[in-house]
């Protein structure tokens, strides 16, 4: 064959040269292996174009890929849907939030944070409603206070029928609202609870009024009249004392900002010195005056402060707008979340909990998330359970992805370790078994190779997968082959060519 | 005296050595060819990696190690003594190797039929042997990770999942919701020792509306109420596309496969033309790329065989020498599996490959062996002599070579990764059959098979080695 002699003859007259060359070429290749990607997406396991991956690449694409599954494991289930778990869960996902290839995230605190942001809603309704029938109620004080000033020159009422049947309307709404703020997150401002005892106040004065009213009423009409004031007084009565009662119950206010804290304050302050000034009326009427004038001016007082508490309350809600709906602080506020009113667990929170001492939570990755942004989630929930421990609970993150990332891991150690461990063999073994001089040269010559192959791959873009890595002796136990072949040869023309 | 010598040493090595290297270069690479038919993509890629690894060693070995080897003698080497000293060393081992070869020539018929009654039993016994494909079994098995799913699954009762994806115009309507609901109940039934839950759309909103399915306004307003999270699991943005997805036991690839199928098949018959149903998920990938790794291997081995037969054919153009190689290969691959068969082995995704590897490690020493017996006998040698020398020579480098892939694939032994080691030991395995293969079985066939090739080579003695 010509072109080996040419080979043959190239190789005598110009070694240096041919080694130089050779090894530039390597050289060359070598830098391709930067480009080397390690591929372990679904792409390696199955052919892109088979229907199998192509539905999975959609079912993907549309509800996320695998997920991790942070177990909570307690004795029971009442120390497992507590508001330290569920912050840790907040916590947690917020953080996560940041990171790449994440879908979705899902745990019961999902469930309570939308409860709470219903409640919430259903409570600024209440908020608006109790407002708006303390307007009402107060504009319809003054109207009727203005009419019993009209009226002054007799000394019996005015008849006012038709305002007191829309009173009736109005409280009925505030009735609602109050029902409505029960139902809601139950964790009520500071300010609600003076309201309350100022609607009491309210009431009781309304109370003293009919009776006011009744000494001045002429006939049935104007008795009836008072009784409608006297029954309104005790409805406003009854109300505020569920004021005061939920806002007892309630919690203090979550992640309230300084600012609002201080409009507050401000509005708190705003509302006792209201007290005071009913106190005074309450004082001049408890001498037990008389005289009509005199009741329609504490009806107007009456009115106007109603007004003013409605407009206090609408503050209120404005306020309210800066906290967002979050998980409650104190456990019973949470367990009238997510227990039925027979102490049942809400349904929805079935598939969280198991056997009543396992709950989950779960990372759902996205479709194309690589390995890395898996390997950095699954570390970062690891380590995030690590450093908040609860106590009483004991936390496990598991999951597919996280098994995954353990085999990668492992692999590449023991991959390592292999590589370091076959170099070592082989060069025992060539020493014993190659009897030629320079007889390690061959496991020179191939590591040589293994780079330019390496680097090759990254040019012409063959990815190194599970499989090539996990057999990547095999590359280096067939190659040396045709190395110690070629040196054998040589040695043995060398020693004198018998043949 | 030691300049001529080197000069004269590279023109022999290249011009006699190189060719038998390359031949078994062309072989092995083709052989790795039939990886290239594999259904998996990581397979194919590691065919292509070999391929490129086999190319690169002869490059390097043909223009690094000779001129480095060259260079050493030419300019540095004065004197031949130490050459001497391990001459005398291994005319002991030269010695050995004679008598074996003889007595091997001498039994070389009761040798041949014990190979081919073994491999013959072995390749029945193959068909015996179980395939492996659970993941879980591969690696360490004191691993946390691992302890941690199976606790995991004690609890849930699951932890693998196949997805039914459905499609229409809108899943949110009453006839696709109730058919959601009616199929994510009857498959649990359907399938009652794989499937341990069910979950779906319509199961959510049931969960949401005590139990009932709510109407369609209602069905509107849970929806609405539902965090973005939740629902996202279940209902793409368009609505057009939902999900049931279907908790089941951990299972084995084949039984796994087999409810895949049945699962299809159920889903299909069960369901309105106007919704369209896949069933799909990463378990039926992996379920997809374990079978055609394991199920394909038979194939991968004997189209391997034909393209090195082929190959060989274009080379030699003569059948009988192109098909000597490859009885040895035959014979290491019953042999092979006639040992996972006894020692109860089962065949992994990796092992699957072996087919393959014992081509490109066979073929390789069958032809180095084979190119030099015919050199022999081309220099006027009788067979005898010829296979001798051959296995002298030969013999030895391959021993060489051998040894030193056995001594870098014994590391995978030690690997805590149960498919390595499992792996790493079959290699070895296959390794030493395939010396055992080439050193005895090999010489019996040519020194058989000479009287067919003879009168060829004879004729066209340029042609043999050129």
């Amino acid at each position: 064959m010509r072109i080996l002699k040419f080979i043959a003859n190239g190789i005598v007259k110009y070694p240096i040269r041919v080694l130089t060359i050779t090894i530039v070429v390597i050289l060359l290749f070598a830098v391709g292996a930067q480009q080397v990607e390690l591929a372990t997406g679904n792409n390696t396991l199955i052919e892109e174009d088979t229907e199998v991956y192509q539905n999975n690449q959609t079912l993907e694409q549309e509800f996320g890929g695998e997920s991790i599954i942070v177990l909570y494991e307690a004795d029971n289930k009442s120390s497992l849907l507590t508001p330290e778990t569920l912050h840790q869960m907040e916590n947690l996902e917020s953080q996560l939030s940041s990171q790449d290839g994440i879908y979705t995230i899902v745990g019961p605190h999902t469930a309570v944070e939308n409860i709470s942001k219903k409640k919430a809603e259903k409570y600024k309704e209440g908020l608006t409603e109790m407002a708006d029938g303390m307007n009402g109620m107060g504009e319809k004080l003054q109207e009727i206070s203005v009419n019993i000033k009209e009226n002054a020159t007799g000394q019996s009422l005015p008849d006012f029928e038709s305002k007191i049947s829309e009173m009736e309307k109005l409280i009925g709404r505030m009735v609602e609202g109050q029902k409505k703020l029960e139902r809601g997150s139950g964790e009520l401002l500071d300010g609600y609870s003076n309201m309350g005892s100022q609607l009491k106040d309210v009431a009781m004065k309304l109370q003293q009024s009919a009776i006011q009213m009744e000494n001045n009423a002429e006939g049935p009409a104007g008795h009836k009249q008072a009784a409608k004031f006297k029954h309104f007084g005790v409805k406003l009565n009854a109300m505020g004392d569920k004021m005061i009662d939920a806002s007892v119950k309630s919690a203090g206010l979550p992640n309230v900002s300084g600012n609002t804290i201080n409009g507050l304050q401000g509005l708190d302050k705003g509302l006792k010195n209201q007290q005071s000034q009913l106190h005074e009326i309450s004082e001049r009427q408890g001498q037990q005056q008389k005289d009509l004038q005199e009741l329609a001016g504490g009806l107007a007082k009456m009115g106007e402060n109603l007004v003013s508490m409605s407009e206090n309350l609408r503050e209120m809600i404005a306020f309210s707008d800066s906290m967002s709906p979050v998980i409650p602080k104190k456990l019973k506020t949470l367990e009238k979340m997510i227990y039925e009113d027979d102490g049942s667990l809400r349904s929805i929170f079935d598939d969280m909990l198991i056997d009543g001492q396992y709950m989950t939570f779960m990372v759902k990755f996205t479709g194309d998330a690589t390995d890395t942004n898996k390997s950095k989630a699954v570390a970062f929930v690891k380590d995030y359970m690590e450093e908040n421990p609860i106590e009483g609970i004991d936390t496990m993150v598991s999951g597919k992805p996280v098994l995954d990332d353990s085999i990668r891991t492992e692999m590449k150690n023991s991959m390592q370790k292999m590589m370091g461990l076959s170099i070592l063999f082989m060069i025992i073994v060539l020493g014993l078994v190659f009897r030629v001089k320079w007889r390690i040269l061959p496991l020179v010559i191939i590591l040589i190779a293994v780079i330019g192959t390496v680097g090759l791959m990254g040019w012409i873009s063959v990815p190194i997968t599970m499989v090539s890595m996990a057999v990547f002796p095999i590359l280096i136990g067939l190659g040396i082959d045709y190395a110690i072949q070629f040196q054998a040869r040589y040695t043995e023309e060398m020693k004198g060519g018998k043949h | 005296m030691m300049k001529n010598r080197s000069t004269e040493g590279v023109k022999k090595t290249v011009t006699k050595m190189a060719p038998a290297v390359l031949t078994a270069l062309l072989a092995t690479a083709v052989g790795f060819l039939s990886l290239y038919t594999s259904p998996v993509p990581m397979i194919q890629d590691f065919g292509k990696m070999l391929t490129i690894g086999m190319l690169i060693s002869f490059i390097v070995g043909l223009f690094i190690l000779i001129p480095i080897l060259f260079t050493r003698d030419y300019f540095f080497t004065k004197s031949t003594t130490e050459n001497v000293k391990i001459n005398t060393g291994e005319s002991k081992v030269n010695t050995g190797f004679r008598k074996i070869t003889n007595s091997i020539i001498k039994l070389r018929w009761l040798i041949l039929f014990l190979a081919i009654v073994t491999a013959a039993s072995g390749i029945w016994g193959d068909m015996y042997t179980g395939v492996e494909t659970d993941v879980e079994t591969f690696m360490p098995q004191d691993t946390q990770e691992l302890e941690d799913i199976h606790k995991l699954r004690d609890i849930l009762g699951t932890t693998d999942q196949v997805s039914i994806m459905y499609g229409t115009d809108n899943v949110l309507d009453e006839k696709t919701l109730k058919w959601s609901e009616e199929m994510t109940n009857s498959l649990e039934q359907e399938f009652p020792s794989v499937i341990v839950d069910t979950n779906s759309l319509s199961a959510l909103l049931k969960k949401m509306n005590e139990g009932e399915m709510p109407n369609q306004k209602k069905t509107a307003d849970i929806i609405e109420d539902m965090p973005e999270e939740q629902l996202k699991l279940f209902i793409n943005e368009e609505r057009n596309k939902s999900v049931i997805n279907v908790g089941i036991k951990h299972l084995e690839a084949e039984q796994l496969q087999t409810f895949i199928t049945e699962t299809k098949e159920y889903v299909a018959g069960n369901k309105p033309d106007d919704i369209s149903a896949t069933i799909t998920g990463k378990a039926v990938v992996d379920v997809e790329m374990v079978t055609a790794l394991t199920t394909g291997r038979y194939k991968m081995t004997l189209l391997g065989m034909g393209l090195v037969f082929l190959v060989l054919l274009l080379i030699y153009r003569h059948p009988i020498k192109a098909f000597i190689p490859l009885l040895p290969i035959v014979f290491i691959v019953g042999w092979s599996g006639g040992v996972m068969y006894l020692f109860n082995i089962d065949y992994t995704p990796l092992t699957a490959t072996l087919g393959a590897l014992i081509i490109g490690i066979g073929t390789e020493f069958t032809i180095l062996i084979m190119e030099r017996f015919y050199e022999e006998r081309k220099k006027g040698f009788k067979s005898r002599e010829a296979i001798l020398t051959a296995n002298e020579k030969i013999g030895k480098a391959i021993f060489a070579s051998a040894f030193t892939t056995i001594g870098g694939f014994s590391a995978l032994l030690i690997s805590d990764f149960v498919i390595l080691s499992n792996f790493g030991m079959m290699i070895l395995v296959n390794i030493s059959f395939a010396l055992l293969s080439t050193i005895i079985v090999l010489p019996t066939i040519l020194v058989i098979l000479d009287r067919f090739v003879r009168t060829k080579s004879d004729k066209g003695t340029e042609f043999v080695t050129g």
